[in-house]
């Protein structure tokens, strides 16, 4: 087990390493001079002065080395072109906000998504069933920055009740939580729903209510466990994609956190930024991935033993 | 012994049963509610596309400057923008920028996981263990993520997007596809090509992939309406389409300046993407439950 | 069919069907038989004739969406069965009827160790505590000629045949007094089959339980059964002690069941098969479900209704044309 572990470590280390290294490579070869983005107007031979003090007149691979020497070993990437400061730094007072919305909106998946999924599949061909299954597409449809658009309008133009955009305390997260959260709860809904369905034909269900076992506790202990094992990968791949998504949901709602950060670093070619930026996302999706990988080998006996020290 | 006679009289019910089957897959496809509304809708908007210049009651560039932002009235329909423009017309034209790249970039997307995925499934070996791990790296970012970063460093414009949104989608088909093909390599019916000597890429493609294919199928459609999501994302952003182009998104971008006051420039370009989606996901699920070999009678 | 004192199981006029769509499936037709404490009837049939569905309606365990019990009674010792609260069928079930599956790799919670499993079975119907439960398990699985420390292990790490021992444990785990055998046999290798049958036949003796087992393997039927009934489309159409039905058949399809069996004593080129096939559930046709595919058949046979004739004593027919073997 400590071993599978290890080597899944191992393995997400060496991910982060391709991925910061084409990140790098991509935008070094992306057309455009930092140094003048910095200094419009300078002469040229200011400029020169400027790339040599920034570094960018060494070579590729003395330049990529350094990247990455310093951001895997030293947690350094730099200042931030615009902002003269640590994008580490940066990186680290943006992130709460992203997480709040984000572990918020993942929790708020979770009990609405499972437990509507499993309403839906317990009243299967029933109008609740169809009622909650329409309503989940519709909500799988509709764009979640244009849903958080009309809520603005709604909510903050023309009833008032909450802040159109900016931090300052729980009312400006309300909104964009809940928006965040609409797609995935629908997903969720959706998936539980058909592993409900698919677990209800087992066989296993059948053998225990043939033991004279109550209906609802054949629903919580045969087929729930059954039902959500497979939920477990939707859910690590939900939360990546929240995270992600934050770029868009931050940019409309004015939320300074990490995903706003990266959007506005990409249009002022602010290149440590879009590093930092890009790796700690990187990172945060494998480390969720790695922790799925986990949960699963924790849970199904079938996983845990491969790993176990029997093997 | 096979006489060449027998051999084309063998090879002939085969080709009838599969136009047979592509139909009998559409006629079930559109049995549930749900699918007939949504395929009817996709219809519907991909001719009202085509039909653009024949529908649209004015140029998606022509400026009304005596009625700038107006609300929706029997001249505009939809109203207009800052610069006069009819919304509706904007829509309309927008609906073939937005329509193309959903549909191109899933194409794109779809055949570069398909192909990656059968060589990785088929071949085996160090091959498979190279793409599969190199799917590994393109996926360690979220699609999205992909998107804007591609996106930025193409730059702006058609091509440039439908590059950047399909090269999200390839893990999920390779991944899918290879899937499929361990579950299928087991089965007798390869082994028994090997033994008549067909070529690997014979058997590859006309034995392997049409077993193969349909939950990339399922997949890719309902991917669909996820891309001319992200397509709109990128543009409301600032990549991806620019305006004056009146791609969807690009209609959100401009409109939300002035969302306050003229909430009517974000809620139809918005709608009308929801309702795309909302017909090809439709779609999608009554061509998933028409392949389900489970629900078959 | 026999004195009314010794009779424990009596199932009456049961008929089942299926809504799928709009469609009907006519699952079961009126299916009537009694059995005396003790005894082992054989259901036999092709798939799809029934069988499997009798014994889920007698346990009341059919999904009740797609399946409905159009009518019919089921009386354990006095008591009907399809009248029972769910309260009560919950007691019976495991407790006084119990059933094993036909297919063991499908029949066990991936998620649950086999112990736990038979523990569930063991608590809902006595007063055990813990310890006491996992004693009874681990005694259940020695039983069964699993080792007891394979008690906290999980479906997966079992062979096919391991894990129908485990399934026969976990259903005589509360000593039934009748058992529902649904093909226990079926997907097992042919050396395991024996194993499996041996194992059920020792217990049956052991406990005295009664017991419905359900096959198509004619075989299966001589080695355990004491009666068997041959159910097509929902219908009994014979029924008979193993003595009546393997020597003396009379209906022209059992006629066709044993004329199938390839025999090693004779030199053939082709089997011998019964032409056609079982009728489509949904639109049976008129008459003997049977006479479209009947070499013997009558005018008679088309139409209306064939009731069940007694031909000998105790051996019964649903046949306008009898032929007696012989």
């Amino acid at each position: 087990m400590a071993k599978y572990i290890l080597r899944r470590c191992l393995w997400m280390v060496v991910t982060l390493l391709a991925t910061a290294f084409i990140i790098f490579t991509i935008l070094y070869f992306t057309p455009g001079d930092p140094a003048r983005v910095m200094a419009p107007g300078a002469s040229e031979a200011d400029i020169q002065v400027l790339r040599h003090q920034m570094g960018l007149d060494r070579p590729y691979l003395v330049q990529l080395g350094d990247f990455l020497y310093k951001s895997f070993l030293k947690l350094d990437f730099g200042n931030s072109y615009i902002y003269k400061v640590p994008v580490f730094q940066e990186l680290g007072n943006r992130l709460p906000r992203t997480l709040i919305i984000g572990l918020s909106a993942m929790v708020l998946n979770l009990a609405f998504g499972l437990s509507l999924g499993i309403f839906a599949g317990t009243h299967e061909g029933k109008w609740q069933d169809s009622a909650t299954m329409a309503i989940a597409m519709v909500f799988i449809s509709a764009p979640d920055f244009w849903v958080a658009l009309m809520m603005i309008v709604l909510f903050a133009a023309k009833l008032g009740w909450l802040p159109a955009y900016g931090i300052g305390g729980i009312k400006y997260y309300i909104m964009p939580i809940i928006c965040t959260s609409l797609g995935g709860i629908a997903v969720n809904a959706r998936q539980t729903r058909s592993s409900m369905l698919e677990v209800f034909r087992e066989d296993f269900v059948t053998t225990a209510r043939s033991k004279g076992q109550a209906e609802n506790v054949v629903i919580r202990k045969h087929m729930l466990p059954n039902a959500l094992m497979p939920i477990i990968t939707t859910i690590g791949i939900g939360f990546s994609r929240i995270v992600a998504g934050s770029a868009i949901i931050e940019n409309v709602f004015s939320i300074p956190g990490v995903g706003l950060y990266m959007l506005n670093a990409i249009n002022s070619r602010d290149y440590p930024a879009i590093r930092g930026s890009v790796l700690f996302f990187a990172a945060f999706t494998a480390l969720v991935m790695l922790l799925v990988d986990l949960v699963y080998s924790f849970v199904d006996p079938r996983i845990k033993s491969q790993y176990s020290s029997r093997r | 012994m096979i006489t060449t006679q027998s051999v084309s009289t063998g090879s002939k019910p085969l080709k009838v049963e599969k136009t047979s089957l592509f139909l009998e897959t559409l006629q079930r496809m559109v049995k549930g509610p749900g699918a007939k509304v949504g395929t009817a809708l996709f219809v519907l908007i991909v001719l009202a596309s085509i039909c653009a210049p024949l529908i649209a009651p004015y140029g998606p560039n022509d400026m009304d400057l005596e009625n700038m932002y107006a609300t929706p009235s029997a001249a505009h329909l939809l109203g207009t923008d800052g610069l006069g423009r009819d919304q509706l017309s904007r829509l309309l034209y927008g609906s073939r920028y937005s329509l193309s790249l959903g549909l191109s970039a899933s194409l794109f997307g779809a055949l570069a996981g398909v192909f990656l995925g059968s060589v990785a499934g088929y071949f085996g070996g160090k091959t498979e263990t190279l793409i599969m791990r190199l799917m590994d790296i393109w996926s360690s970012l979220p699609g999205m993520l992909l998107c804007i970063l591609i996106s930025a460093t193409l730059g702006a414009g058609f091509f440039n997007t439908v590059l950047a949104l399909s090269i999200g989608e390839v893990p999920v088909g390779v991944r899918l596809i290879r899937g499929q093909i361990l579950k299928e390599r087991a089965k007798e019916y390869l082994e028994a090509a090997e033994a008549i000597n067909c070529s690997k890429f014979s058997i590859m493609f006309r034995h392997l992939l049409p077993n193969v294919v349909q939950p990339v199928l399922v997949n890719v459609t309902m991917g669909i309406g996820m891309v001319i999501t992200m397509a709109a994302a990128l543009s409301y952003i600032g990549l991806g389409v620019q305006p004056p182009t009146p791609e969807w998104g690009a209609l959100l971008s401009a409109g939300r300046l002035h969302i306050l006051n003229y909430p009517h420039l974000i809620m139809f370009p918005g709608l009308v993407i929801a309702i795309t989606v909302l017909s090809i996901n439709l779609m999608g699920d009554g061509l998933r439950d028409a392949l389900d070999p489970k629900l078959r009678s | 069919m026999s004195n009314e004192n010794d009779i424990f199981l009596s199932v009456r006029g049961l008929s089942v069907v299926y809504t799928s769509g709009k469609k009907i499936v006519h699952a079961v037709n009126g299916v009537s038989f009694e059995m005396k404490k003790g005894e082992t009837l054989g259901l036999v049939g092709e798939t799809g004739a029934g069988k499997t569905t009798i014994a889920k309606a007698i346990l009341r365990i059919l999904p009740h969406p797609p399946a409905k019990v159009l009518g019919g009674e089921v009386m354990l010792e006095g008591k009907d069965l399809m009248g029972v609260p769910e309260k009560e069928m919950l007691k019976i079930r495991g407790e006084k009827v119990a059933m094993i599956f036909q297919d063991p790799m499908t029949a066990l919670n991936p998620l649950m160790t086999i112990g736990d499993q038979i523990i569930e079975g063991l608590k809902l119907h006595n007063d055990y505590g813990e310890v006491e439960a996992a004693q009874k398990a681990k005694e259940l699985l020695e039983m069964v000629g699993i080792h007891a420390d394979r008690f906290k292990e999980y479906p997966f790490e079992f062979s096919g045949g391991m894990k129908q021992r485990v399934v026969i444990a976990m259903a005589l785990a509360c000593e039934p007094e009748l058992l529902l055998a649904d093909e226990p046999t079926t997907a097992l290798d042919v050396t395991i089959q024996a194993q499996v049958l041996d194992l059920i036949n020792k217990l049956k003796e052991k406990y005295g339980i009664s017991m419905i087992l359900i096959t198509h393997n004619l075989g299966v039927v001589a080695q355990t059964c004491d009666y068997v009934a041959v159910i097509y489309a929902g219908k009994i159409i014979e029924y008979g002690s193993k003595r009546d039905i393997f020597i003396n058949y009379a209906h022209p399809y059992t006629h066709g069941l044993f004329a199938s069996l390839p025999s090693f004593s004779i030199d053939a080129l082709r089997l011998k098969p019964i032409t056609g096939s079982m009728p489509d559930p949904t639109q049976l046709p008129p008459g003997c479900a049977f006479h479209p595919r009947c070499p013997f058949v009558i005018e008679e046979c088309r139409n209306g209704e064939i009731s069940l004739m007694e031909i000998s004593q105790g051996h019964f027919c649903r046949c306008c044309n009898i032929q007696p073997k012989g």
